[in-house]
């Protein structure tokens, strides 16, 4: 018979055990390339490719140089809008599905669509249809008398073209993780706040928000992380341009590797990008927490009823 | 029991040929262009067969990703290539990075002399030999025959010394295009728009430059008067005079002039296989044109080939290079596909020889007049790679309509600050 020692040991690495080919494989295509990332940024390469500590130099070259503080620019921009944008439509996106009928399983369906098409064959589809010569787009705008759009290749139309296509692609997902989070919500809370007298928006802004607050902060956080590390898009359609006015931090790291060969300064662009991640995320998460320590929902449902 | 070990043992025995060919034979692999399968697949198979166990193995990219195919590979020291095909323009950065391998031991100084002296330099880095020219290159300004017939307007000279400007070719693409009656029918573009290739040329005609003697200065030059007026023409054929597409990729240019659609095309010598296997296309060539005020210049160098310098097999590969750049398997290489080549027996053959007196072979006599006369190589820099992307969506932007002097200003900003690694 096991002594209880051995039974306590057993059960205090066991769970490890399960655990570690998940850290394993975390650890080494997650963390490793992170930290040579980091430990690489402090290094130049110089003739023949060998590598010499240069201090914090290329961070003052980064710093000098425009197309990275450009880069910065646009990435925040990018992601001022697309974040918002994306949670609020899959929000509406998820209120409007939350019905249990076959019509709406049927367009459930449908919107849930672009987020199986490949983001390269997404992207090419939207190239063409955006060519502003030939393009599908610009012939149903002259239909209604509007003249053609320059789209991806206008420095002012590029960046929101990128971020409609983001969102055509990403809402209905994030929409899902809402809809899972709306059919949790207990139909005695609705009832309860229908007899306490809420209306439309009261029963939206103070029962079914604050009772989504673990889906919201799983998606924004989430939101955040794809977004801040956006590429396929910009890759497949603008290649950062016109003007730079596409060209993100993940695309300046991608370009200063594989097409300029200067490892330092991308390790370098992807240690500042990993920094603002992780502001980012922290901001959030402590924006996002629960500040009373009270159930959301009661709390909510005490604000409505008081209103 | 006693059957199965008699199977195995005749299992064994049957799979010991196998092994003992593969013991013998040696394997080098080339990265190279997916373009060129068809013309280095002849190449390869003769190699193999002069060669006995000596396999050649090839992974292709299309030439858009080909150089960022190379620095993914050899940037992380890979030492699976042996051979490697290398942009004029890259010689100098592989070699500085440790990535290719001086060939000096492989080729002697009367080898080295077969080639045009000045692809032998683009080939050279800090007095080392690394890289021979498979090929060279020369454009020229294919016309659509059709086109200019419904417009009334005689076929271009091609005689050089009746070149036309390109002030006279914005006049008749006008004239074209009204006469076309067709919406989607230009008049001029340019094979590979908005690549420094084929755009230099035009600032070069100019007397501007693209980079400083130094090879990192940019400031005074890509912003100067003369790179400045080039791209502001480069800038009014697609945005004021709107005789040149947009919208459509360097990929899609020759296919559009195939199609009767661009009047006027400068392009490669060798888009005259694809001219010659398009059904009703009748088309010609001219010189290609320059600046009133300028001179002509055309474009010239191409790829070479180099050997890793992380190979296992260098000897081998050397040998290969050597077979693909000046032995018989240059001369199948340039036959299949059509090219402009960087040997000057060849070169001279051109003069000489009577297949290259009847169209459209004869564009290659053109072509080696202006190998001898206007070709201007493209800058050395090491940072030629950040220097080439940056000018490459900086011509980009113009065509889209930026406006030119600041666009080339924010360019200069950028590599001015991009190219201090290598001061």
């Amino acid at each position: 018979m096991p002594s209880k020692r051995s039974m306590t040991l057993g059960r205090s690495y066991k769970p490890y055990m399960l655990l570690f080919p998940s850290l394993a494989l975390i650890a080494l295509f997650k963390v490793y390339p992170i930290l040579y990332s980091v430990w690489g940024s402090f290094f130049s390469r110089g003739m023949g490719g060998i590598a010499r500590f240069a201090g914090l130099r290329n961070y003052v070259l980064l710093a000098q140089d425009p197309s990275f503080l450009n880069s910065v620019w646009i990435t925040v921009k990018f992601n001022l809008i697309t974040i918002p944008a994306q949670v609020v439509l899959a929000v509406v996106l998820a209120l409007m599905l939350n019905r249990n009928m076959r019509a709406v399983r049927a367009v459930r369906t449908l919107v849930y669509i672009p987020v199986a098409i490949n983001m390269v064959v997404a992207s090419t589809i939207w190239n063409m249809m955006l060519n502003p010569t030939s393009g599908p787009a610009n012939a149903i705008l002259a239909k209604f008398g509007i003249p053609p759009q320059a789209f991806l290749t206008s420095s002012s139309q590029a960046l929101m073209v990128i971020i409609v296509i983001c969102c055509w692609k990403g809402v209905a997902y994030w929409m899902l993780f809402f809809l899972a989070g709306l059919q949790n919500i207990s139909p005695s809370i609705y009832e309860a706040g229908r007899i306490d007298g809420t209306g439309f928006f009261s029963q939206l802004f103070y029962l079914t928000i604050p009772m989504l607050k673990n889906s919201l902060v799983f998606v924004i956080v989430a939101d955040t992380m794809i977004n801040l590390f956006m590429f396929a898009p910009v890759y497949m359609l603008t290649g950062g341009g016109p003007e730079g006015s596409t060209d993100t931090l993940m695309y300046e790291a991608y370009r200063s590797a594989f097409k300029y060969a200067n490892y330092s300064r991308s390790y370098a662009i992807v240690t500042v990008l990993l920094l603002i991640t992780f502001i980012v995320i922290g901001a959030q998460f402590y924006l996002l927490r629960d500040r009373d320590g009270a159930q959301s929902g009661e709390t909510s449902l005490k604000r409505g009823a008081a209103k | 029991m006693k059957k199965l070990l008699v199977a195995l043992l005749v299992g064994a025995l049957a799979l010991l040929p196998t092994f003992a060919v593969d013991t013998k034979t040696q394997t080098i692999k080339f990265l190279t262009m997916a373009e060129y399968h068809n013309a280095l697949d002849g190449v390869i198979k003769a190699f193999e067969a002069s060669h006995p166990g000596v396999k050649v193995e090839t992974e292709e990219f299309p030439f858009a990703q080909l150089f960022d195919a190379i620095e993914i590979k050899l940037g992380s020291r890979n030492s699976s290539f042996d051979v490697i095909l290398t942009d004029a323009t890259m010689v100098s950065g592989y070699a500085y990075r440790g990535f290719i391998s001086p060939l000096d031991s492989y080729f002697t100084a009367a080898e080295k002399a077969k080639f045009t002296p000045a692809l032998v330099g683009s080939g050279t880095f800090d007095g080392k030999f690394y890289s021979p020219p498979l090929k060279n290159s020369c454009h020229v300004l294919w016309y659509n025959k059709k086109l200019l017939d419904k417009a009334g307007i005689p076929y271009p000279s091609a005689d050089p010394k009746r070149r036309m400007t390109w002030e006279q070719v914005v006049e008749i693409s006008q004239k074209v295009m009204t006469a076309s009656g067709d919406p989607t029918v230009y008049g001029l573009t340019f094979e590979q728009i908005s690549r420094p290739y084929q755009i230099l040329p035009l600032i070069n005609s100019l007397g501007g430059e693209g980079i400083g003697p130094d090879g990192v200065t940019v400031d005074g030059y890509i912003n100067g008067a003369a790179f400045v007026k080039a791209m502001q023409w480069y800038s009014d054929i697609h945005n004021t005079y709107k005789i040149a597409p947009k919208g459509i990729a360097p990929s899609e240019t020759v296919g559009q002039f195939a199609a009767g659609k661009i009047a006027f095309l400068s392009a490669n010598l060798f888009d005259y296989k694809t001219f010659e296997r398009t059904p009703g296309l009748e088309y010609g060539y001219c010189p290609l044109p320059y600046f009133k005020d300028g001179k002509p210049v055309t474009p010239t160098d191409s790829f070479h080939v180099s050997v890793s310098n992380y190979s296992k097999h260098k000897a081998l590969a050397a040998e290969f290079v050597k077979y693909l750049t000046l032995g018989a398997g240059n001369d199948i290489y340039l036959d299949k596909q059509g090219e402009f080549s960087a040997r000057l027996d060849v070169l001279n053959s051109y003069g000489t020889d009577a297949k290259y007196s009847d169209f459209p072979l004869s564009v290659f006599r053109l072509a080696a007049q202006e190998a001898k006369t206007t070709a201007y190589p493209r800058p050395l820099s090491l940072g030629y790679r950040e220097w080439e992307s940056v000018m490459t969506a900086t011509m980009e932007d113009i065509r889209n309509g930026a406006d030119v002097k600041p666009a080339l200003d924010r360019a200069v900003k950028t590599l001015t600050a991009q190219l201090q690694i290598y001061k």
